[in-house]
């Protein structure tokens, strides 16, 4: 794409044609700075959801003035030929956008429910538009169960409302859920496939997905401009290259094996988990990921004078893991109340794939401004399935 | 059964209230087009939100009656 853009400076330049992208994401604002980083201002259409069913990228095309597809093209020499052509007669082409009352009012099939769905996602003003998405989806998929490209955008919507106010701690896991669902019904959807490598483990990643995001960061920056912020802060399962699983060589001592450190029963920090399996490998593997998050109405904070933030797993029986002990390193200021978050991987024996993953938190928090600080544990369990 | 809460928040979604939508038709018939990628054929008037702007755009409104280069891709 880069190469195109510089091939086609002139012609750009003089108004004689004009580049539009559609961009197959997760997250749009990664393509808004991937165009910064790369110098490219023109516009970018996001399909989160996979709308147009395209099944791989990239796909480039030669668009006349009436939106008929004149060419595939794989070389940027195509312009040359494709601007001489005479201009087409314009038509006008009418807009619609959905009328979701009436639309509600006549859903019956699975179909129509998806087809709100995605009116809703597209189309809604407000945060609750996710919560009426994914209950749209849901009832599609009651009614057709399946139908993959409703799990698909369950998917998308649940990862959607993930990074939004209106999350539930649920939301993560649930969205990797839905497309291994879709997966398992249509294995053959690459697009699809991505959406939940981008999360994996490291053996699953065809390629690191995101690590140019650092350098794009860096190089923007240096320029004196300001890197478009993401408003989904990229995992490490983003940035991994592919590399085989390796087991840790010797589990490390236990922090609090008798549990003697006070539990955390009001549930000043919150902790959510996502389970991202290797789909369609004879080798499974699950990549655990672990949100912690300060319970902001209550003002906790993250008490960084103190020990750092400590995450212990016990490794199911027969089960291998990479790291049993996790630490967050603390912020620089005295105190903050950042989303923390550690991944793990772990691998199956041969004949088993199902297990319970315990594990627990240390941390050092602070209740208000100037309030209780206490050094306090929480137990939590992961649900692993490898034969998802 | 739908909840009461879907139906709520229904009610309360109105997508005449995004700007670039001033001009489209609200329809109880609204469906995002099936799209064909082939040599010929027409793109439909689809909408999506762009990277600069929350609601969707109408890819006509983009096009704006210029011959374009459309690139599908992923930053991924």
């Amino acid at each position: 794409m880069p190469g195109w853009h510089a091939a086609t400076k002139d012609v750009r330049a003089k108004g004689d044609i004009q580049f539009l992208g559609i961009v197959q994401e997760q997250h749009g604002d990664r393509a808004k700075l991937f165009m910064q980083w790369k110098q490219m201002g023109w516009p970018i259409m996001v399909d989160s959801l996979n709308l147009l069913g395209v099944t791989v990228v990239p796909i480039t095309l030669l668009i006349d003035e009436n939106g008929v597809i004149v060419k595939k093209a794989n070389r940027a020499s195509a312009v040359g030929e494709f601007l001489a052509r005479p201009a087409a007669e314009r038509t006008e082409i009418d807009r619609i956008a959905p009328d979701f009352r009436a639309m509600m009012a006549k859903a019956k099939s699975a179909r129509d429910h998806r087809t709100v769905g995605d009116a809703m996602f597209l189309f809604g003003t407000d945060t609750r538009r996710w919560d009426a998405a994914i209950e749209v989806y849901r009832q599609a998929i009651k009614l057709d169960p399946k139908d993959p490209t409703a799990r698909f955008r369950l998917g998308v919507t649940l990862r959607r409302r993930y990074e939004t106010e209106t999350r539930r701690g649920t939301d993560f896991g649930a969205a990797v859920d839905a497309w291994r669902e879709a997966l398992d019904i249509n294995p053959n959807n690459y697009i699809w496939r991505r959406r939940i490598q981008q999360y994996g483990p490291a053996l699953a990643k065809p390629y690191p997905f995101y690590d140019w995001v650092a350098q794009a960061n860096k190089d923007i920056t240096s320029r004196g401009e300001v890197p478009t912020a993401l408003s989904a802060p990229l995992t490490d399962s983003e940035s991994l290259s592919k590399k085989p699983f390796v087991a840790q060589n010797e589990e490390p001592e236990n922090p609090d094996p008798n549990g003697r450190i006070d539990t955390d029963e009001k549930r000043w920090i919150r902790i959510e988990s996502a389970v991202a399996p290797a789909m369609g490998r004879s080798d499974p593997a699950l990549r655990v990921h672990v949100v912690l998050r300060a319970d902001d109405k209550r003002k906790i904070h993250w008490n960084n004078e103190s020990e750092p933030l400590r995450i212990w797993f016990d490794t199911p029986a027969g089960w291998k893991i990479n790291r049993s002990l996790s630490v967050v390193a603390n912020s620089t200021t005295a105190t903050s109340d950042e989303l923390r978050r550690i991944e793990v991987e772990l691998q199956p024996p041969a004949n088993s794939t199902v297990a319970r993953l315990r594990g627990y938190a240390l941390y050092n928090v602070c209740e208000g401004a100037g309030g209780t600080c206490r050094f306090l544990r929480q137990d939590f369990v992961v649900e692993l399935n490898a034969a998802r | 059964m739908i909840s009461l809460t879907l139906i709520t928040a229904l009610l309360s979604l109105n997508p005449a209230a995004a700007a670039p939508l001033d001009q489209a038709t609200a329809t109880s018939d609204w469906a995002f087009p099936s799209v064909n990628l082939d040599v010929g054929q027409q793109l439909p008037n689809f909408a999506l939100p762009t990277t600069a702007s929350d609601g969707p755009i109408h890819l006509y409104d983009l096009l704006d009656g210029k011959k374009t280069v459309l690139h599908i891709f992923a930053s991924w």
